[in-house]
């Protein structure tokens, strides 16, 4: 295929702005991912696409690319047809010349709503779910209009016996979709770690003149697992294995550095200017002519084991929001230590979502009944509620669960209204009046400020919330957040 | 645990402090302007002496200065 040669690149955050301007000279592409372009418009209750941000970010130098992790193409259940629609509106308007996406699943059918898993979750590995990932990538590749490359996922399970190994699952899919591969190699280094297929042994599976765009990363160990945390500059020994690896990918279009911005002190700016460097020098050891080293092939069993893919989706997902499950699957799934990874990583997501969006209930709950007390309710709320994908509607749920519940926490209810009129304030710009009975100016004040409450008053108050035209940040809580 | 009693001003009726979003999502604005609308509603309080009753009173933070003023009262609004 005929595409563009971008170079090296960053993933982008708003908060990287300035680091990419101090290293203009060293990033030719910024990869944006496009669900961070997503509105939930509150009024229409509709997605949207946030025209002013993809303006703002079509205005930044370097060349673009969009990436995706809403609209993954590894299971059975096809992503929504508007999701690929918003999809489609910001690749075009960024002109990019090639989505990716993950070849994994996050969305689940068991005959009702489907529901969202809150995670990027690995797919089934068989011949069945070859054909399940083909039929997706096909499916998105029509609604898009664009040229398809499919992301290497992580997985923290063990692997199995009745499935195919890593590298020849995404071999199988890319040729018979006919797509491209976007090699996250520090997905497969940290699968390598992990007990998974050896990095070595999955390249050699992987058809690499299918490679048009490389990740990599730095994470870190947790629990005795290597997570995928893009916390750091790249390890010594991937990059160097990405060094002997250039040469065969010849037709390697750009290599992508992802860092979360948060980390980006512990990286410093030193390092990170290096680290572009070091991935200059291996954009410049790219393969240019095509290789003719066969690629290793094993014989998957016939017919496909059971479980189907359905199955394998329907209890890895209820798994991982601890929804009752109790198949065959499910118990062998249950002595993975992995999914305890897994679970982390949804419940971690979660919970952030609740604290940054009830900003002082939260708080008024930790402060009064401590941190454990807040984490035993999120627990009884994921047990009940499957994941939410923004933060306004997973706040919401939490909200009507306290309500239901009743946990003995003073004036929860009072500033519970107060955190859920300040968003919703300020998400469709109408104004609102919050009645307390108890004076709200030291509680809320205390609760600003981290402090336990105290000596509040009794009395008859009333906030009332104006819209303004100072733009706030809390047109983030309706975005879509990256969790991968 | 916080304990509850009548704040001498809460006997002057209903206190309202219109507060623009700008504000209210930025902690720093935030408690900034919560600590001016303490210090004004304490400080008017004190001016009125005991005598005074009023059925309302409305406080308004300005979101560009954040300084807090109090507002006429309109008959009914409350």
């Amino acid at each position: 295929m005929n595409l563009p040669e971008f170079g090296v690149g960053l993933t982008w955050f708003p908060a990287l702005k300035p680091i990419i301007e101090a290293n203009v000279d060293l990033v030719n592409v910024l990869e944006v991912e496009a669900q961070s372009f997503w509105r939930h418009d509150v009024i229409q209750h509709k997605l949207a696409v946030d025209d002013t941000a993809v303006d703002a970010f079509r205005r930044q130098s370097p060349a673009k690319l969009v990436h995706s992790f809403g609209c993954p193409v590894g299971g059975t259940v096809h992503p929504a047809a508007a999701d690929l629609a918003l999809l489609h509106s910001v690749a075009v308007d960024l002109g990019v010349p090639w989505l990716s996406e993950h070849l994994s699943f996050n969305r689940v059918n068991e005959g009702g709503p489907l529901w969202h898993a809150g995670l990027l979750l690995p797919p089934r590995q068989t011949l069945e779910g070859v054909d399940s990932a083909v039929s997706a990538i096909r499916f998105v590749s029509a609604q898009v209009k664009l040229p398809l490359a499919v992301e290497t996922g992580v997985s923290y399970l063990r692997p199995r016996a009745d499935e195919l190994p890593d590298g020849e699952f995404v071999a199988r899919v890319a040729e018979a979709a006919d797509c491209g591969i976007l090699l996250d190699l520090h997905n497969i280094w940290t699968n390598d770690r992990n007990g998974r297929q050896p990095l070595g042994d999955y390249l050699d599976q992987l058809p690499l003149e299918r490679v048009w765009e490389l990740h990599l990363a730095g994470g870190y160990y947790h629990r005795g697992y290597w997570l995928d945390a893009h916390s750091g500059v790249v390890p010594d020994a991937l990059l160097e294995l990405a060094i002997r690896l250039a040469p065969r990918l010849t037709n390697l279009k750009a290599i992508i550095f992802e860092l979360f911005p948060s980390h980006f002190p512990n990286v410093g700016a030193r390092a990170f200017r290096a680290q572009l460097e070091s991935l200059h020098r291996l954009w410049d050891r790219r393969g240019h002519s095509p290789t003719t080293k066969s690629r290793t092939r094993t014989d998957p069993p016939d017919p496909d084991p059971a479980p189907s893919p359905k199955d394998w989706e329907s209890t890895l997902a209820c798994l991982a929001v601890h929804r009752p499950c109790d198949s065959p699957l499910a118990i062998e799934l249950r002595r993975d230590p992995g999914l305890a990874i897994i679970r982390e990583n949804v419940e971690k997501f979660r919970g952030s979502m609740v604290v940054r969006t009830l900003r002082f209930s939260a708080r008024l709950i930790m402060l009064e009944r401590g941190c454990a007390y807040l984490e035993q309710l999120l627990a009884a709320f994921w047990r009940t509620h499957p994941p939410q994908r923004f933060a306004v509607d997973e706040a919401d749920a939490f909200a009507a669960f306290l309500k239901q519940e009743k946990p003995y926490v003073p004036y929860l209810a009072e500033v519970l209204e107060y955190d859920r009129a300040v968003i919703a304030v300020a998400l469709d710009g109408e104004e609102r009046s919050i009645s307390f009975g108890a004076d709200p100016l030291p509680l809320l004040r205390a609760l600003g400020a981290g402090r336990r409450p105290t000596e509040i008053l009794s009395g008859e108050f009333e906030i009332r919330l104006t819209p303004d035209q100072v733009k706030t940040e809390a047109h983030k809580l309706s975005a879509m957040e990256p969790i991968h | 645990m916080p304990f509850a009693r009548e704040p001498e001003y809460a006997a002057h009726g209903r206190v309202r402090l219109t507060l623009p979003i700008s504000v209210a999502y930025d902690l720093e604005k935030f408690e900034r302007a919560l600590a001016n609308a303490e210090h004004i509603i304490a400080r008017s309080r004190g001016g009125r002496g005991t005598g005074t009753h009023l059925p309302a009173r409305e406080f308004v933070v300005d979101p560009a200065s954040l300084q807090v003023r109090e507002a006429c009262i309109v008959v009914g609004v409350l």
